[in-house]
């Protein structure tokens, strides 16, 4: 074992005439080559979308399949923005049949070759201790912005609920959250209050 | 301020768009021009991917550990960041040496520590492996307490829904806490409800011991339960009830669902609320009694909304800023 090199040519993406061939080679180049290029922001997006490590990679490795599957070429820019509309949309599906252990698609049971650029991206874990720091440091902010980032975060109400319950603004709970967020990773990252304080307020 | 001022200003800026960005995939159904807008921020910069990224780790992990004062923990540990089958993996790539990792590493559930509190954000399940290797999911608004050690594996329910996947070992029982019931197995599935204080327990395989305990935790009375078996146990009642179900009803919840037969709506409305970010409230205490059978798809509540309007007397106000409310008609 291990000589064996894959080989990333037409039969990944089905056997044709050698015109043919050539030409869907070059797109299962092109493709691998816009994901090699945006893989991680794909990533980073169905795991925003998803709030699942595991669901963003499978997804990403399905829309792979499906983008090879489109049967045009066109501009790389067109080919990304169809990558990102493929992902979003099978988030989406995803998310309503939220099925996981059921969906043995075909890009699991045999993976093409070119499937190995959607490379594993692990998430930074925090340890527990430092999200000690970080609740502790929330606890510094002024009360409106523990408030919006707690019911957030960790009862789940959308930011126009809680502007309704604080009396304000979506805009400015928005502005909370985000300014909690920020603070909190000063603070996570070794800066003193003040220090963290004064970088806010360079903004 | 210190040297790294000259940047201060401009990392602030890259940290609050990083954090706009963030909010808004959570809160907001993006346009493709604005996800092309996100991508051509992410892409311009490798900070900015990295500032995005940084916060969203924050985002996720502030779920994962939420702050210590309602729940008293006994202890402050990292999370071991080996995943599973990091060594079948190895092998793999050594075969295709030359090639990027593949993502199978990332596919794997985490590792869970011997010590960890598990605790679910809503409307998110999540799977882990405990230490001994036994597989745990944990659905939507969860707790879960874990207490490993060499001669104990032991876990407490505190609220929601597990299901567990037991790893057989003969010398140290598997033991899952849940109100006044204790679950013991040695290697068998089943899945754990709680419900305020009802408790039901569901088993898929194998067969496990359940025992409720007294004030003083002494076992009052204990039953077997086989594959395909539920106990139910309600504080009030005081009686372990006994029946034949199919277990894939009850563990429908791991496929985005959530089904019942004849349970009552309070129970029904409280499981439904670890899945919808709007929280369902009874208004009539009445209501709680009446009987629900049918399914509700986390992904369409409103689906199951209009259908109680229709088979029960009961008007549905969806615009009361304190949730979705359920009156009498």
């Amino acid at each position: 074992m291990g000589s064996s090199k894959h080989n990333p040519t037409p039969e990944t993406v089905g056997t044709r005439g050698p015109g043919e061939g050539n030409e869907l080679g070059a797109r299962a180049r092109a493709v691998s080559e816009l994901f090699r290029e945006h893989n991680r922001t794909l990533v980073r997006f169905l795991q925003a979308k998803l709030q699942n490590e595991h669901e963003a990679s499978e997804i990403a490795q399905e829309a792979y399949v499906r983008l090879l599957e489109l049967g045009r070429t066109g501009a790389v820019s067109f080919l990304r923005a169809y990558l990102f509309r493929i992902a979003m949309n099978l988030a989406v599906d995803r998310i309503r049949t939220r099925n996981t252990r059921q969906r043995l698609d075909a890009a699991k049971l045999n993976p093409p070759p070119e499937l190995d650029v959607v490379a594993s991206i692990e998430r930074q874990v925090f340890a527990a201790d430092e999200m000690k720091v970080f609740w502790a440091s929330l606890a510094e902010l002024p009360q409106e912005h523990r408030q919006a980032f707690e019911m957030s975060r960790l009862e789940g109400v959308p930011t126009l609920e809680i502007a309704q319950r604080l009396g304000k603004s979506d805009r400015m709970i928005r502005r909370y959250i985000v300014r909690a967020l920020v603070y909190c990773r000063y603070r996570v990252g070794g800066l003193s209050a003040s220090e963290a304080q004064e970088r806010m307020d360079d903004e | 301020m210190n040297n790294a001022a000259p940047v201060a200003g401009k990392d602030g800026q890259r940290f609050e768009a990083a954090g706009s960005w963030l909010i808004r995939f959570h809160e907001d159904t993006l346009t493709d021009a604005e996800i092309g807008e996100w991508v051509e921020w992410c892409e311009n910069d490798p900070k900015n991917l990295q500032a995005f990224e940084e916060l969203q780790s924050l985002w996720r992990s502030a779920a994962e550990h939420p702050p210590q004062t309602s729940v008293p923990s006994k202890r402050a540990r990292a999370r071991p960041r080996l995943w599973w089958p990091l060594a079948a993996c190895i092998a793999v790539i050594a075969v295709g040496a030359g090639f990027l990792m593949t993502s199978r590493i990332a596919l794997s559930p985490r590792q869970i520590g011997a010590g960890e509190l598990v605790r679910t954000p809503v409307a998110t399940n999540e799977e882990g492996i405990l230490p001994d290797g036994s597989r745990i999911e944990v659905g939507a608004r969860s707790l879960v307490d874990v207490n490993f050690s060499g001669i104990r594996r032991e876990l407490e329910l505190r609220d929601g829904e597990a299901f567990f996947q037991v790893k057989h070992e003969r010398t140290r029982p598997f033991v899952v806490k849940a109100g006044a019931l204790e679950v013991v197995a040695v290697g068998t599935a089943f899945n754990v409800r709680r419900t305020g204080a009802q408790v039901v327990v569901t088993v898929q395989e194998g067969s496990v011991e359940v025992r409720r305990r007294d004030g003083g935790g002494f076992a009052e009375e204990s039953a077997r339960a086989h594959a395909g078996q539920q106990l139910s146990f309600q504080s009030g009642s005081g009686e372990l009830h006994d029946a034949m179900v199919d277990p894939a009803v009850t563990l429908a919840w791991r496929s985005g669902r959530l089904e019942f037969t004849g349970d009552s709506l309070d129970v029904v409305v409280a499981n439904v609320n670890r899945y919808s970010r709007r929280p369902v409230i009874l208004a009539d205490t009445q209501l709680g009694a009446l009987k629900f059978t049918g399914t509700v798809f986390f992904a369409n509540v409103d689906a199951w909304l209009d259908g109680l309007e229709q088979v029960f007397p009961i008007d549905v106000h969806r615009n009361d800023p304190q949730g979705i409310v359920l009156t009498k008609r």
